[in-house]
């Protein structure tokens, strides 16, 4: 299935519960947005390594978290999800970083994600791309993987100032 | 796999799973610890593109949960989903 269409999958059947919760303890519509999006993305983030996950269950569970959290000063409702969403913002450097890799290798990007963001089966990620083979898919991710890290090795200055 | 590749494939294992490591990688990877001065600093740096590709998805996520919901949610469009979400908000 399409990942948009799995995403339309998850709004219609989860999103009418969380704005309900989020309504009736007076919260708003983008309150409740804000929440469920961020939770679709620890969600997603989850289903990637966690295969018999109940996902309704999970992810009403992250939505009560981060409604606690918002709604309230207090640190005593938080729990190990909140770790994710209180990254930090991207710095400038990382988001001119990003975009860079982005436009000058956005093909290999995409692979790349494939295979660490979406955690997919090289087997899987070998027709999609048109591979004729696991290994020709796996030789391909190297010289991705290659070349995106010089480009990042060549920033490395810009790159050192927000990771440090 | 060129010599590069399998170096590149090398140090992915070691930041995975380094349990998985076989003795004769185990072997490589010392000798290139000691033999190269900027393995350490490649370690570095493929764990850093590692961590960009994974914001540069995470970002890529973001965008299409947001395209979704101004789908659902577009002014123009009049359907039972969005109608039920609105009446919890503003009636």
């Amino acid at each position: 299935m399409e990942r948009k269409e799995l995403i339309k999958q998850w709004y219609i059947s989860y999103f009418p519960k969380v704005a309900s919760f989020i309504s009736k303890r007076g919260g708003t519509l983008e309150d409740a947005k804000d929440i469920f999006q961020e939770s679709l993305v620890i969600l997603y983030e989850k289903k990637n390594t966690e295969f018999n996950l109940n996902e309704e269950a999970y992810l009403f569970g992250i939505c009560k978290n981060l409604w606690f959290k918002h709604s309230s000063d207090t640190s005593k409702f938080q729990n190990e999800n909140m770790n994710f969403v209180q990254e930090p913002e991207p710095s400038v450097d990382e988001n001119r970083l990003l975009k860079l890799l982005n436009s000058a290798g956005k093909k290999c990007m995409q692979l790349l994600q494939r295979f660490y963001y979406d955690n997919q089966k090289t087997e899987i990620i070998r027709e999609e791309f048109g591979f004729s083979s696991n290994h020709s898919t796996a030789v391909q991710k190297y010289k991705c993987l290659g070349k995106i890290r010089e480009t990042v090795k060549q920033n490395s200055l810009k790159y050192e100032s927000f990771f440090e | 796999m060129r010599v590069s590749l399998n170096k590149i494939a090398l140090i992915e294992k070691f930041i995975f799973n380094s349990n998985s490591l076989y003795p004769e990688e185990k072997a490589l990877y010392e000798s290139y610890k000691i033999l190269d001065f900027d393995f350490e600093i490649e370690i570095e740096n493929q764990k850093r593109t590692v961590d960009l590709i994974m914001k540069s998805g995470r970002n890529e996520l973001r965008q299409e949960i947001n395209e979704v919901h101004d789908s659902l949610f577009h002014p123009n469009s009049k359907n039972a989903f969005k109608s039920r979400i609105l009446n919890l908000f503003y009636n």
